[in-house]
């Protein structure tokens, strides 16, 4: 099997593609100038409210998609080594927080530098370890951390003084920035600001939905690119919403050209963050059975991931997506709020098998696969509940394999293409 | 019965902390279990349960990895493993507080396993400021209600008074052992002091402030003996509630003359209480302690060994540190920065599941302590 010919993997459009890319190059041109132009920079954890940095123009840097990005390069695992040796940091915590800590500690010894903050602003929104790692970095770096707290989601809908506590904490971060740096607040920046994402987001939720397409338009394990933007961007520019419109109009394109569906194609969910520095070898094997990640429990919660009520006709445009988000009321998609029921890591195990079964009866899911990311320790505890519940109640086979998204000493490529080559075979029979 | 039988009694309750529960005569108490020190121990009190602290158990094979991947700390995979075996089959609920993010999904599996009734209090990862304190009230507010409804019990406000005059009691007593132990410290040893505090975890509060009079009326025991070089440590993170470990680093020539141990002196509150209602009080005590898995503004992990360091004028620091614990690995590395900024002496090991201390780590604290 292993010598068979690959097919054609799905790729995303070379246009969005492209069009992310320069984003990014243009975000790490400003990330560089900003000194230059006496703007503050913030370093800011996953899950902080970038809205509100900007509307006080404080640009923020996200470090841990920074290294995220080095480990999708293989780089990070060098980093990682060094870190765990000075600061006797355990092998087994999360790679994003050592490869954070190590891209600041090495400086650009083994990898390029990010501008040096002013302030940190943290918050516990994917998990607690970043805030650890945030501790670090104020006691290394020496500069005010703003950290926001935000309670687990233990039920349904979020209790009133749950969000109070959290809305009042960012207020209150707004308010000592303001005052210790001499920021001022432009409330109607950030109201725009937030709804040219909520527009991205609206956009999202459409190109979600192609991928029920069969066959399925491209590998959703590209998708968690275009997800990145959503965490970082300054969606006051042009290209938000746009790259997401072009990303739709192209991925229906395909579906409309693709013509009738193959005999069989194997329809995979993704459970948890991909494997950064093998992303090309899992679609090149899934490609090889005619399988395809569909979808990945990450999309689906992506923070603004409600039913989306929009009717679009191709080709899609601006105007119409404005057209269709101007009635929103500005409480439903305000980032303060919306944050708090945003985490997948933060609502409880029986949310993510709900989550679970919706994908798996919304995309015609054939198998599962749940990467057990040892970098992601509260992403991935419940995954042995969650495979206990797909197999027996949904009666969808599961293949759990153990990795390390961002540290690729902790790849054994054999192994996991024996198990990977196993659980095709198993779904293709 | 003089001191030494009360530390006896102590080492015999928390060597199997539940298997005396089951065959206790007084069984028809009804008994609750909770998992943290940030739990409201007070309100499961008020509502006429025997709380009892969850510390799992080592005893037996783990089976803990049917459930939970094994990169999880052994703290929790003891704990799943006494639900999964029914060893806190005798309690009628219990009550995990969001500690960490690994407690949180332990309690997910514990509930989705229907291994027992599972109640949450989500307690904030900040531990200071107005706002805290004012979700935190909030959260209790909708915890004691849960427990109301769920148990058909009553808290009302004069029994919430109540059980706190006897958690405040208690509290006293412990600071008053414990200064005791900090002036005579040949009458008591680090060990037999944690003993004692921790007895207080698997028996009603009022028997354990009894059994703490007792003590500081008859403080004599047998103990002495321990801290023979003279030297001076302080013990940090987590041990697994084994006691034994501590007297054999004790057996070392070495003193423990205070603690930062989450089974320890974590579980005391400050006193600091700022009224208005009891629920608040009991808001003020939680917020009061500190655990380097949570967040406090101007103060940290290594704050607080500092300053308990210098105040026993100790000769270093003796770290267990928990496997696979994010947060409390996280902030040792930024702890091991300040204290080496300070010249502090520490030794950071594993503590070990069953037993005592292994020869590598014998040996290892031998030379920390000819160091110190």
């Amino acid at each position: 099997m292993r010598n068979r010919k690959t097919k054609n993997i799905k790729k995303i459009p070379a246009a969005p593609l492209f069009m992310v890319n320069n984003i990014f190059t243009d975000y790490y041109r400003r990330l560089r100038s900003a000194r230059k132009n006496n703007q503050r920079l913030a370093w800011t954890s996953i899950g902080f409210p970038k809205n509100l940095l900007y509307a006080m123009n404080i640009v923020p840097v996200y470090p841990q998609l920074h290294v995220g990005f080095q480990a999708s390069r293989g780089l990070t695992g060098q980093i990682i080594e060094h870190v765990e040796g000075k600061y006797e940091i355990p092998h087994d915590l999360c790679g994003e927080i050592k490869s954070m800590i190590g891209t600041i500690i090495n400086g650009d010894r083994l990898s390029f530098t990010l501008p040096e903050p002013h302030l940190l602003a943290a918050s516990n929104c994917a998990c607690s370890a970043q805030i650890k790692g945030f501790n670090f970095l104020h006691h290394y770096l020496k500069v005010p951390l703003f950290f926001s707290d935000y309670p687990c989601v233990s039920r349904d809908g979020t209790d009133p003084h749950v969000l109070a506590y959290v809305k009042g904490q960012l207020d209150e971060i707004v308010r000592s920035i303001e005052t210790r740096f001499g920021a001022r607040f432009d409330e109607q920046l950030y109201y725009r600001l937030t709804f040219n994402d909520f527009k991205a987001y609206t956009v999202w939720l459409e190109i979600m939905k192609l991928f029920r397409n069969k066959p399925v338009p491209a590998d959703a394990i590209d998708l968690y690119l275009f997800l990145v933007p959503f965490f970082c961007m300054d969606s006051g520019r042009d290209a938000f919403p746009d790259l997401y419109i072009m990303l739709y109009n192209a991925l229906y394109e395909r579906c409309r050209n693709q013509g009738s569906p193959p005999k069989r194609e194997i329809r995979l969910l993704w459970d948890a963050l991909p494997v950064n520095h093998k992303n090309q070898f899992f679609k090149k094997t899934f490609s090889r059975y005619g399988a395809a990640v569909v979808m990945s429990t990450y999309f689906s919660d992506s923070p603004s991931s409600k039913t989306s009520r929009l009717k679009f006709t191709y080709p899609l445009t601006r105007a119409q997506v404005e057209d269709a988000v101007q009635n929103e009321p500005f409480e439903k998609i305000e980032p303060r709020i919306n944050h708090i029921s945003g985490s997948v890591n933060h609502r409880i195990i029986a949310h993510r098998k709900g989550t679970i079964k919706k994908i798996i009866e919304t995309y015609d899911i054939d198998g599962v696969i749940m990467h057990l990311d040892r970098s992601c320790r509260v992403g991935c505890l419940p995954q042995y509940e969650l495979t206990h519940f797909v197999e027996t109640e949904l009666k969808i086979p599961v293949l759990v394999f153990d990795s390390n998204s961002m540290d690729e000493r902790y790849f054994a490529e054999s192994q996991v293409l024996t198990r990977l080559e196993a659980f095709m075979e198993r779904l293709r029979s | 019965m003089g001191g030494e039988n009360i530390i006896k009694e102590a080492y015999e309750i928390i060597r199997a902390p539940y298997d005396g529960l089951t065959s206790n005569p007084h069984s028809h108490r009804r008994y609750f279990g909770y998992n943290c020190i940030y739990v409201p121990e007070e309100m499961l009190h008020a509502a006429g349960f025997i709380p009892i602290r969850l510390f799992g158990s080592t005893a037996g094979i783990n089976t803990a990895e049917k459930y939970i991947p094994s990169h999880c700390c052994d703290f929790i995979k003891n704990m799943l493993s006494a639900f999964d075996r029914g060893t806190y089959g005798f309690m009628e609920g219990v009550v995990f507080g969001f500690c960490c993010d690994t407690m949180q999904v332990a309690s997910n599996i514990v509930m989705e396993r229907r291994h027992a009734k599972v109640l949450h209090v989500n307690i904030p990862t900040k531990l200071t400021g107005e706002l805290t304190r004012r979700y935190l009230v909030a959260e209790l507010q909708r915890f004691k209600k849960n427990l109301e409804d769920r148990f058909n019990v009553k808290i009302d406000e004069d029994r919430l008074n109540e059980s706190l005059d006897v958690y405040r009691e208690n509290n006293r007593l412990m600071l008053e052992v414990k200064a005791h132990k900090a002036n005579h410290s040949d009458s008591i040893s680090g060990a037999d002091y944690l003993a004692l505090l921790s007895m207080g975890y698997f028996i009603p509060r009022q028997d354990h402030n009894e059994r703490l009079k007792f003590f500081i009326d008859n403080p004599e025991t047998e103990s002495a003996g321990s801290g023979k070089t003279g030297k001076k440590v302080i013990v940090a993170g987590y041990v697994h509630n084994n006691f034994e470990l501590l007297n054999q680093i004790e057996a070392l020539g070495v003193a423990i003359i205070d603690d930062d141990l989450c089974e320890g002196s974590r579980y005391l509150t400050s006193g600091a209480e700022f009224g208005q209602s009891p629920v608040h009080t009991v808001a003020d005590r939680i917020l009061s302690r500190y655990c380097p898995v949570k967040q406090a503004s101007g103060e940290d992990f290594a704050d607080v060994l500092i300053k308990k360091y210098t105040e026993a004028s100790a000769g270093g620091i003796i770290i267990f540190l928990l496997r696979f614990c994010d947060p409390q690995s996280m902030e040792y590395a930024a702890t091991r920065y300040k204290l080496e900024a300070e010249n502090i002496p520490f030794v950071v090991i594993e503590p070990p599941v069953h037993g005592g201390l292994s020869g590598q780590i014998e040996t290892r604290l031998e030379a920390f302590i000819e160091r110190i």
